[in-house]
Protein backbone atom coordinates (compact mmCIF):
# COMPACT_ATOMS: atom_id res chain seq x y z
CA UNK A 1 0.00 0.00 0.00
CA UNK A 2 1.12 3.77 -0.36
CA UNK A 3 1.72 6.09 -2.84
CA UNK A 4 4.03 3.78 -5.11
CA UNK A 5 0.95 1.74 -6.39
CA UNK A 6 -1.19 4.92 -7.03
CA UNK A 7 -1.50 5.51 -10.74
CA UNK A 8 -1.15 9.29 -11.87
CA UNK A 9 -0.39 11.19 -14.71
CA UNK A 10 3.41 11.64 -16.00
CA UNK A 11 4.80 15.24 -16.44
CA UNK A 12 4.55 14.36 -20.19
CA UNK A 13 0.97 13.58 -20.30
CA UNK A 14 0.35 16.76 -18.38
CA UNK A 15 2.32 19.27 -20.83
CA UNK A 16 0.80 17.10 -23.70
CA UNK A 17 -2.64 17.74 -22.34
CA UNK A 18 -1.45 21.75 -21.32
CA UNK A 19 -0.61 22.29 -25.33
CA UNK A 20 -3.84 20.58 -26.97
CA UNK A 21 -5.56 22.91 -24.46
CA UNK A 22 -3.28 25.92 -25.69
CA UNK A 23 -4.06 25.12 -28.73
CA UNK A 24 -7.58 24.89 -29.06
CA UNK A 25 -8.25 27.69 -26.56
CA UNK A 26 -6.80 30.33 -28.62
CA UNK A 27 -8.85 29.44 -32.04
CA UNK A 28 -12.03 29.37 -29.92
CA UNK A 29 -11.22 33.00 -28.86
CA UNK A 30 -10.29 34.11 -31.69
CA UNK A 31 -13.29 33.21 -33.51
CA UNK A 32 -15.17 35.05 -30.88
CA UNK A 33 -13.26 38.28 -30.85
CA UNK A 34 -13.65 38.22 -34.67
CA UNK A 35 -17.41 38.15 -34.28
CA UNK A 36 -18.00 40.54 -31.71
CA UNK A 37 -15.75 42.69 -33.93
CA UNK A 38 -18.19 42.10 -36.86
CA UNK A 39 -20.98 42.64 -35.06
CA UNK A 40 -19.06 46.36 -33.74
CA UNK A 41 -18.96 47.14 -37.35
CA UNK A 42 -22.35 45.69 -38.66
CA UNK A 43 -23.77 48.14 -35.29
CA UNK A 44 -21.55 51.24 -36.80
CA UNK A 45 -22.74 51.04 -40.13
CA UNK A 46 -26.28 50.70 -38.91
CA UNK A 47 -25.98 53.70 -36.90
CA UNK A 48 -24.17 55.55 -39.65
CA UNK A 49 -26.91 54.75 -42.25
CA UNK A 50 -29.24 55.35 -39.79
CA UNK A 51 -27.98 58.83 -39.20
CA UNK A 52 -27.59 59.35 -42.97
CA UNK A 53 -31.15 57.99 -43.99
CA UNK A 54 -32.99 60.78 -41.30
CA UNK A 55 -30.46 63.49 -42.35
CA UNK A 56 -31.82 62.93 -46.33
CA UNK A 57 -35.39 63.14 -45.68
CA UNK A 58 -35.06 65.68 -43.26
CA UNK A 59 -33.49 68.28 -45.52
CA UNK A 60 -35.33 66.93 -48.36
CA UNK A 61 -38.52 67.21 -46.90
CA UNK A 62 -38.05 70.49 -45.64
CA UNK A 63 -36.75 71.73 -49.41
CA UNK A 64 -39.27 70.02 -51.21
CA UNK A 65 -42.63 71.12 -49.74
CA UNK A 66 -41.68 74.45 -47.89
CA UNK A 67 -38.57 76.67 -49.50
CA UNK A 68 -39.88 79.72 -52.12
CA UNK A 69 -35.95 81.02 -52.45
CA UNK A 70 -32.40 79.95 -52.27
CA UNK A 71 -29.65 82.38 -50.33
CA UNK A 72 -26.02 82.15 -49.87
CA UNK A 73 -25.78 84.09 -46.64
CA UNK A 74 -28.15 84.77 -43.46
CA UNK A 75 -30.74 86.59 -43.39
CA UNK A 76 -31.42 86.40 -46.42
CA UNK A 77 -32.34 89.14 -49.09
CA UNK A 78 -32.68 90.08 -52.46
CA UNK A 79 -29.14 90.90 -52.54
CA UNK A 80 -28.06 87.09 -52.14
CA UNK A 81 -30.53 85.19 -53.50
CA UNK A 82 -29.07 82.41 -56.01
CA UNK A 83 -30.60 80.14 -58.45
CA UNK A 84 -33.57 82.49 -59.12
CA UNK A 85 -32.67 83.28 -62.79
CA UNK A 86 -32.26 80.58 -65.61
CA UNK A 87 -28.80 79.00 -66.28
CA UNK A 88 -28.17 79.94 -63.14
CA UNK A 89 -25.97 78.14 -60.19
CA UNK A 90 -24.52 78.26 -57.03
CA UNK A 91 -22.25 75.48 -54.67
CA UNK A 92 -21.17 76.32 -51.73
CA UNK A 93 -18.86 73.32 -49.00
CA UNK A 94 -20.43 75.03 -45.85
CA UNK A 95 -23.38 76.35 -45.95
CA UNK A 96 -26.94 77.71 -47.75
CA UNK A 97 -30.39 79.20 -46.37
CA UNK A 98 -33.72 79.07 -47.41
CA UNK A 99 -37.02 81.63 -47.33
CA UNK A 100 -40.20 79.20 -47.18
CA UNK A 101 -43.91 80.02 -47.84
CA UNK A 102 -44.68 82.62 -44.70
CA UNK A 103 -41.13 84.80 -45.47
CA UNK A 104 -39.21 82.76 -42.45
CA UNK A 105 -35.60 81.50 -42.78
CA UNK A 106 -33.97 78.20 -42.12
CA UNK A 107 -30.91 77.01 -43.27
CA UNK A 108 -28.55 74.14 -43.06
CA UNK A 109 -24.28 74.36 -42.21
CA UNK A 110 -21.70 72.09 -41.71
CA UNK A 111 -20.11 73.17 -38.27
CA UNK A 112 -17.37 70.93 -36.60
CA UNK A 113 -18.08 67.89 -38.63
CA UNK A 114 -22.02 67.70 -38.03
CA UNK A 115 -25.20 69.39 -40.28
CA UNK A 116 -26.57 71.83 -38.16
CA UNK A 117 -30.22 73.23 -38.86
CA UNK A 118 -30.55 76.75 -38.01
CA UNK A 119 -33.51 79.34 -38.45
CA UNK A 120 -33.89 82.91 -37.59
CA UNK A 121 -35.33 81.57 -34.23
CA UNK A 122 -33.09 79.04 -33.32
CA UNK A 123 -29.20 78.93 -32.76
CA UNK A 124 -27.52 76.29 -34.80
CA UNK A 125 -28.97 72.57 -33.78
CA UNK A 126 -26.68 69.14 -35.32
CA UNK A 127 -28.72 66.88 -37.03
CA UNK A 128 -26.51 63.99 -36.43
CA UNK A 129 -25.17 62.54 -33.07
CA UNK A 130 -21.77 63.15 -31.39
CA UNK A 131 -20.34 59.72 -32.67
CA UNK A 132 -20.83 60.73 -36.53
CA UNK A 133 -18.36 62.87 -38.54
CA UNK A 134 -19.73 65.10 -41.87
CA UNK A 135 -17.00 65.08 -44.28
CA UNK A 136 -16.77 66.55 -47.89
CA UNK A 137 -19.96 68.33 -47.81
CA UNK A 138 -21.72 70.18 -50.96
CA UNK A 139 -24.81 71.68 -51.19
CA UNK A 140 -25.63 73.43 -54.54
CA UNK A 141 -28.56 75.15 -56.41
CA UNK A 142 -29.24 75.19 -59.92
CA UNK A 143 -31.85 76.31 -62.54
CA UNK A 144 -31.90 75.45 -66.25
CA UNK A 145 -34.87 76.21 -67.89
CA UNK A 146 -37.29 78.94 -66.79
CA UNK A 147 -40.18 77.14 -66.83
CA UNK A 148 -39.23 74.35 -64.12
CA UNK A 149 -38.43 75.53 -60.60
CA UNK A 150 -34.76 75.14 -59.03
CA UNK A 151 -33.01 72.54 -57.82
CA UNK A 152 -30.80 71.62 -54.73
CA UNK A 153 -28.07 68.52 -54.76
CA UNK A 154 -26.11 67.84 -51.42
CA UNK A 155 -23.96 65.80 -51.09
CA UNK A 156 -21.69 64.25 -47.95
CA UNK A 157 -19.94 61.54 -46.60
CA UNK A 158 -20.90 60.13 -43.31
CA UNK A 159 -19.01 58.15 -41.04
CA UNK A 160 -18.15 56.49 -37.82
CA UNK A 161 -16.15 58.36 -34.72
CA UNK A 162 -14.91 55.88 -32.36
CA UNK A 163 -12.80 59.06 -30.29
CA UNK A 164 -12.80 62.68 -30.76
CA UNK A 165 -9.97 62.28 -33.22
CA UNK A 166 -11.89 59.99 -35.41
CA UNK A 167 -8.53 58.70 -36.80
CA UNK A 168 -9.43 55.13 -36.95
CA UNK A 169 -7.73 53.80 -39.82
CA UNK A 170 -8.33 50.15 -40.18
CA UNK A 171 -10.45 48.68 -42.86
CA UNK A 172 -12.74 46.84 -39.93
CA UNK A 173 -13.36 49.83 -38.01
CA UNK A 174 -14.84 52.29 -40.26
CA UNK A 175 -18.02 52.35 -41.03
CA UNK A 176 -18.26 54.81 -43.85
CA UNK A 177 -21.42 55.61 -46.50
CA UNK A 178 -21.23 58.15 -49.30
CA UNK A 179 -25.17 60.05 -49.70
CA UNK A 180 -25.77 62.13 -52.76
CA UNK A 181 -29.36 63.58 -53.59
CA UNK A 182 -30.75 65.95 -55.88
CA UNK A 183 -34.53 67.80 -54.44
CA UNK A 184 -36.48 69.37 -56.74
CA UNK A 185 -38.47 72.30 -54.99
CA UNK A 186 -41.96 72.00 -55.46
CA UNK A 187 -42.72 75.40 -54.40
CA UNK A 188 -40.76 77.29 -56.05
CA UNK B 1 -5.51 4.47 2.87
CA UNK B 2 -7.96 3.56 0.10
CA UNK B 3 -6.71 3.60 -3.19
CA UNK B 4 -8.69 5.73 -5.79
CA UNK B 5 -9.39 3.81 -9.26
CA UNK B 6 -8.74 6.75 -11.45
CA UNK B 7 -10.24 6.72 -15.47
CA UNK B 8 -10.57 4.11 -17.58
CA UNK B 9 -9.41 4.67 -20.95
CA UNK B 10 -13.24 4.22 -22.28
CA UNK B 11 -14.41 6.90 -19.82
CA UNK B 12 -11.70 9.30 -21.35
CA UNK B 13 -12.57 8.64 -24.59
CA UNK B 14 -16.23 8.76 -23.95
CA UNK B 15 -15.63 12.53 -21.83
CA UNK B 16 -13.41 13.86 -24.81
CA UNK B 17 -15.83 13.25 -27.07
CA UNK B 18 -18.45 14.69 -25.68
CA UNK B 19 -15.96 17.78 -25.19
CA UNK B 20 -15.01 17.56 -28.96
CA UNK B 21 -18.61 17.66 -29.93
CA UNK B 22 -19.54 20.92 -27.87
CA UNK B 23 -16.59 22.41 -29.75
CA UNK B 24 -17.17 21.87 -32.97
CA UNK B 25 -20.80 22.29 -32.50
CA UNK B 26 -20.01 25.64 -30.94
CA UNK B 27 -17.78 26.76 -33.28
CA UNK B 28 -20.08 25.73 -36.50
CA UNK B 29 -22.52 27.75 -35.24
CA UNK B 30 -20.30 30.97 -34.10
CA UNK B 31 -19.01 30.28 -38.12
CA UNK B 32 -22.19 30.64 -39.34
CA UNK B 33 -23.54 33.30 -37.72
CA UNK B 34 -20.28 35.13 -38.64
CA UNK B 35 -21.17 34.56 -42.40
CA UNK B 36 -24.53 35.86 -41.58
CA UNK B 37 -23.21 39.23 -40.38
CA UNK B 38 -20.58 39.60 -43.06
CA UNK B 39 -23.72 38.94 -45.80
CA UNK B 40 -25.74 41.68 -43.49
CA UNK B 41 -22.58 44.20 -43.62
CA UNK B 42 -22.38 43.96 -47.57
CA UNK B 43 -26.63 44.35 -47.70
CA UNK B 44 -26.57 47.96 -45.48
CA UNK B 45 -24.09 48.87 -48.13
CA UNK B 46 -25.88 47.65 -51.24
CA UNK B 47 -28.70 48.70 -49.84
CA UNK B 48 -27.25 52.54 -49.86
CA UNK B 49 -26.10 51.98 -53.24
CA UNK B 50 -29.39 50.77 -54.20
CA UNK B 51 -31.00 53.90 -52.91
CA UNK B 52 -28.32 56.11 -54.45
CA UNK B 53 -29.17 54.59 -57.76
CA UNK B 54 -32.42 55.49 -56.83
CA UNK B 55 -32.30 58.91 -56.35
CA UNK B 56 -30.39 59.16 -59.17
CA UNK B 57 -33.14 57.85 -61.60
CA UNK B 58 -35.27 59.74 -60.04
CA UNK B 59 -33.22 63.24 -60.98
CA UNK B 60 -32.68 61.78 -64.34
CA UNK B 61 -36.70 61.41 -65.15
CA UNK B 62 -37.33 64.94 -62.97
CA UNK B 63 -34.38 66.89 -65.16
CA UNK B 64 -35.90 65.81 -68.74
CA UNK B 65 -38.75 63.13 -69.54
CA UNK B 66 -37.96 63.43 -72.87
CA UNK B 67 -34.62 62.66 -72.63
CA UNK B 68 -35.82 59.78 -69.80
CA UNK B 69 -38.37 58.30 -71.88
CA UNK B 70 -35.67 57.39 -74.44
CA UNK B 71 -33.42 55.09 -73.14
CA UNK B 72 -34.39 52.02 -74.66
CA UNK B 73 -35.56 48.37 -73.02
CA UNK B 74 -32.22 46.76 -71.88
CA UNK B 75 -30.10 46.57 -69.08
CA UNK B 76 -27.96 49.50 -68.13
CA UNK B 77 -24.51 49.01 -65.91
CA UNK B 78 -24.67 51.84 -63.41
CA UNK B 79 -21.96 51.23 -61.38
CA UNK B 80 -20.61 55.08 -62.50
CA UNK B 81 -24.23 56.79 -62.20
CA UNK B 82 -24.28 57.02 -66.54
CA UNK B 83 -27.00 55.49 -68.95
CA UNK B 84 -23.87 52.85 -69.83
CA UNK B 85 -26.02 50.26 -72.03
CA UNK B 86 -25.30 46.71 -71.03
CA UNK B 87 -25.27 44.33 -68.19
CA UNK B 88 -21.67 45.14 -66.11
CA UNK B 89 -19.30 42.66 -66.12
CA UNK B 90 -17.54 42.89 -63.32
CA UNK B 91 -17.73 43.85 -59.39
CA UNK B 92 -15.89 47.39 -59.48
CA UNK B 93 -18.39 49.37 -57.18
CA UNK B 94 -17.28 50.40 -54.01
CA UNK B 95 -13.49 50.44 -52.27
CA UNK B 96 -12.81 47.81 -53.07
CA UNK B 97 -14.55 46.92 -55.84
CA UNK B 98 -17.18 44.40 -54.69
CA UNK B 99 -20.66 45.14 -55.77
CA UNK B 100 -22.10 45.76 -59.52
CA UNK B 101 -25.14 47.53 -60.04
CA UNK B 102 -27.65 47.11 -62.95
CA UNK B 103 -30.75 48.62 -64.20
CA UNK B 104 -33.88 46.77 -66.17
CA UNK B 105 -35.69 49.41 -67.93
CA UNK B 106 -39.13 48.64 -69.72
CA UNK B 107 -41.43 51.17 -71.02
CA UNK B 108 -44.72 50.89 -71.63
CA UNK B 109 -48.02 52.85 -73.54
CA UNK B 110 -47.90 54.72 -76.41
CA UNK B 111 -46.14 57.70 -76.34
CA UNK B 112 -44.58 56.20 -73.45
CA UNK B 113 -46.14 57.18 -70.28
CA UNK B 114 -44.70 55.00 -67.40
CA UNK B 115 -41.42 53.39 -67.16
CA UNK B 116 -40.62 50.20 -64.68
CA UNK B 117 -37.39 49.98 -63.47
CA UNK B 118 -35.72 46.95 -61.56
CA UNK B 119 -32.58 48.04 -59.78
CA UNK B 120 -30.59 45.43 -58.76
CA UNK B 121 -27.04 45.56 -56.85
CA UNK B 122 -25.16 42.50 -56.51
CA UNK B 123 -22.23 41.33 -55.36
CA UNK B 124 -20.39 37.66 -54.55
CA UNK B 125 -20.71 36.34 -50.85
CA UNK B 126 -17.56 33.64 -50.84
CA UNK B 127 -19.16 32.78 -54.58
CA UNK B 128 -22.22 33.14 -53.91
CA UNK B 129 -24.51 35.73 -55.74
CA UNK B 130 -26.41 38.04 -53.25
CA UNK B 131 -28.19 41.09 -54.64
CA UNK B 132 -30.87 43.52 -53.12
CA UNK B 133 -33.35 44.45 -55.37
CA UNK B 134 -35.42 47.98 -56.00
CA UNK B 135 -38.22 48.21 -58.30
CA UNK B 136 -39.54 51.47 -59.22
CA UNK B 137 -42.16 52.91 -62.05
CA UNK B 138 -42.26 55.91 -62.76
CA UNK B 139 -44.89 58.50 -64.72
CA UNK B 140 -44.87 61.28 -66.55
CA UNK B 141 -47.74 62.96 -64.17
CA UNK B 142 -46.74 62.53 -61.34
Amino acid sequence: MGIIGKKSFTLIETIVVIAVIGLILPVVFSIFFVLLQQQIKIYRLNTVKKEGDYLISIIENTLRNDTKSIHSAEPPNDSNIKCSTESSAYGSTSSLYFLNNNDQWFGYLLSNDAIAFVSASITPVNLTSSKIKISNFSISCSRNYPYSPSSVSLSFTIEYCNDVACAQTRPEETALLFYRTKIKLRNY
Amino acid sequence: MKKSPGFSLIEVLVFVAVLSLFFISAVTITTFSLRNLKIQEHKIIATRYAEEASEWIKQEKEDDWEIFKSHSDTYYCLNLLNWDVGACTSYFLGTPGFFKRDLNVSRSGNPIDKITTVLTVSWLENGVPQNVILKSVYNLWE
